[in-house]
């Protein structure tokens, strides 16, 4: 049975879900629903499983490394992106690096959650997109839900994986609306939420809601625009991308991130080795730090203007 | 168990520590990269290992030979994953910098400076969460110190009480005023002072005194007291490097127990240790014996991981995600 829902609903549903499913899970930090989410009854009801940590990011994300080591399974919701980076060797030196170096004899399955990307407001500090800088981390899944299904997907296999794993979310895809299935979705790989003929919109994240839009408004213009969400960045799914996309002449990947080691910018290149040889554009956020203002910002990150007029171009 | 028991115990643990490195100096060529040693360190590791319990983890460092092979590590095996071996517990990709040991209880060494402490920190909060019994010792050197987040870790350590020994193994000099060139702190101990984190300042280069300060700490960190933080400071000793280690004095000949002891002599827990036994009764003939012993199985492990196949490229690509 599908129910149609909020990203927002979807995502509390599915914590609940996974924090049932495991009495042992901890959550260090309660910041999923604060300060951005309204309150989802989190503390109330899991009060005993959140530990509340002084603000430090670097022992926090680390504390909940050798959690998970030991088989405590530990998610950490940072809140905004950029105050990972505090925690950055937890997850760059630590987490992804103890299943190699320990033969496959202990692993670290911690789950860190991210408001990325430009919440609006945030400015040069606050509106990062760490997904572009970890994938070039080996062992560290980064999962990028752009609807409700893929969240409540999202959340089940990173909490019941046996990698470390971020989860990129963003604070403007709390009021989108999708079909949820009872159970979660059974594989994370690309997903056609939309059907179309003349161009394939490759997104993830709230990039996937932005290439919905346009694709409403490019059908008035005549093109039929399908858009393919990537819920999964690491591994990169190389393969189905290429599948997908050899069906048509013209492709635009959306990616909130810089161009420059951006997922979206390794996807082209895969495809174009892959012998594709069709027309491949890229809308990413132009090279300048998030701008307060928000006419300013609208004026570097993929708006769906801008992703509009590169299908029309 | 009598002192003399215990220390003749020591002696054999600090001994094997010892010769391997002294091996390992030896063959510094077979070595691809920098490498550290625990000499001077021995006594420290040793106490860990008569002092933990089934459940009790221990986590490493960069610096963890003397800790693994006190612990009885195999040390052809270990040679072997320092020389890059397939024979080597992870087939060459760990080499000395994340050298552990699956059968000491070691899965897993970060060469982070301060980096597997805040792994402790979880791996005993693990252990809180579900009643299980057993501690952390986490070991590092003095140079964490200077990371942020060892202030993290007594903060929260102490906060949510937490079953930690924080083992701080100084090998750094003391300066005038301060407790060392890199520090403004006088002593190394007001530092956790600052978080409630009760301390012992033991001096590492008296077996007998080291034993008992971790000993101590763990026992009352095993009666739920929180953490506690024990400064294990040794002297620094002169083959020591910031890149290869060397033996400007050659090997450690235990015969110098006799004299009277001079320069860094007079800080090696091992001639010291065997000072004070053998000024109390002990065949100092039977420790020789064993010490021959010591010093050829390690020779022949080193010789053996030597010659031992090189790990093939496939070893290269092994284990970096979960099977799905």
């Amino acid at each position: 049975m599908t129910t149609e829902m909020t990203y927002h609903d979807a995502r509390a549903r599915a914590l609940f879900r996974e924090l049932d499913a495991n009495p042992d899970m901890l959550l260090l930090g309660s910041s999923v629903t604060l300060p951005f989410n309204p309150d989802i009854g989190l503390d109330a009801r899991y009060g005993d499983r959140i530990l509340t940590p002084p603000i430090a990011e670097f022992a926090t994300m680390s504390i909940a490394t050798g959690a998970a080591m030991a088989g405590v399974r530990t998610l950490v919701p940072i809140s905004t992106s950029s105050f990972m980076f505090y925690g950055w060797p937890a997850l760059v030196q630590e987490a992804a690096n103890i299943r190699y170096l320990s033969a496959g004899r202990a692993s670290a399955p911690v789950t860190i959650m991210i408001h990325a990307g430009s919440r609006r407001g945030g400015g040069a500090q606050h509106e990062h997109t760490p997904q572009a800088m970890l994938q070039n981390v080996p062992g560290l899944r980064i999962y990028t839900p752009g609807t409700p299904a893929e969240i409540d997907g999202v959340l089940h296999a990173a909490l019941t994986g046996d990698d470390p794993a971020v989860i990129v979310d963003h604070v403007l895809l709390f009021d989108a609306v999708g079909g949820v299935a009872s159970e979660p979705l059974g594989s994370l790989g690309p997903q056609l939420v939309r059907a179309g003929s003349d161009i394939l919109i490759v997104a993830y994240s709230l990039m996937v809601q932005r290439a919905l839009s346009a694709a409403q408004i490019l059908e008035g213009h005549g093109i039929s625009a399908a858009v393919l969400s990537v819920p999964s960045l690491r591994p990169a799914p190389v393969e189905a991308v290429c599948e997908l996309a050899d069906a048509y002449e013209r492709l635009l990947f959306i990616d909130e991130s810089r161009a420059a080691g951006s997922p979206m910018t390794l996807l082209m290149a895969r495809l174009f080795e892959h012998g594709s040889r069709a027309r491949a554009q890229l809308v990413c956020t132009a090279d300048a730090p998030a701008p307060f203002a928000v006419h300013l910002l609208d004026e570097i990150v993929p708006t769906v203007d801008r992703i509009v007029s590169a299908a029309c171009g | 168990m009598t002192s003399n028991a215990a220390g003749r115990e020591r002696l054999t643990l600090m001994l094997r520590a010892r010769r391997f490195d002294e091996a390992l100096i030896r063959r510094a060529e077979l070595v691809c990269g920098v490498f550290h040693v625990g000499v001077g360190q021995e006594a420290t590791a040793a106490a860990i290992v008569l002092t933990r319990a089934p459940g009790d983890v221990v986590m490493l460092n960069h610096r963890s030979h003397h800790h693994l092979l006190a612990g009885g590590a195999d040390p052809e095996s270990q040679f072997a994953e320092i020389f890059g071996r397939d024979r080597g517990p992870y087939r060459g990709r760990n080499g000395t910098l994340h050298l552990a040991d699956p059968e000491c209880g070691v899965h897993y060494t970060s060469a982070m400076v301060g980096g597997t402490v805040p792994l402790g920190l979880g791996l005993a909060l693990a252990r809180k969460r579900r009643g299980e019994p057993g501690i952390a010792f986490c070991c590092f050197g003095d140079g964490a110190l200077g990371e942020g987040l060892l202030y993290e870790c007594f903060n929260i350590a102490q906060l949510w009480q937490l079953p930690v020994v924080f083992v701080c193994e100084s090998n750094s000099r003391l300066a005038a005023g301060t407790a060392n060139s890199a520090q403004s702190a006088a002593s190394l101990t007001d530092l956790p002072a600052a978080h409630r984190v009760r301390s012992t300042d033991a001096d590492a280069t008296d077996p007998g005194a080291i034993q008992h300060a971790i000993d101590s700490a763990a026992t009352e960190v095993r009666g739920g007291g929180g953490p506690r933080f024990v400064l294990a400071q040794s002297v620094p000793w002169p083959g020591n490097s910031s890149f290869i280690p060397g033996l400007p004095d050659g090997p450690t000949d235990l015969e110098r127990c006799r004299l009277e002891a001079q320069g860094w002599d007079a800080h090696d827990p091992i001639l010291r240790e065997l000072r004070a036994m053998v000024a109390s009764g002990l065949d100092l003939q039977e420790v020789l014996a064993e010490d021959a012993d010591i010093v050829d199985e390690m020779e022949a492990a080193a010789a053996g991981a030597a010659s031992a196949a090189l790990a093939p490229s496939e070893a290269a690509f092994e284990n970096v995600w979960a099977e799905a």
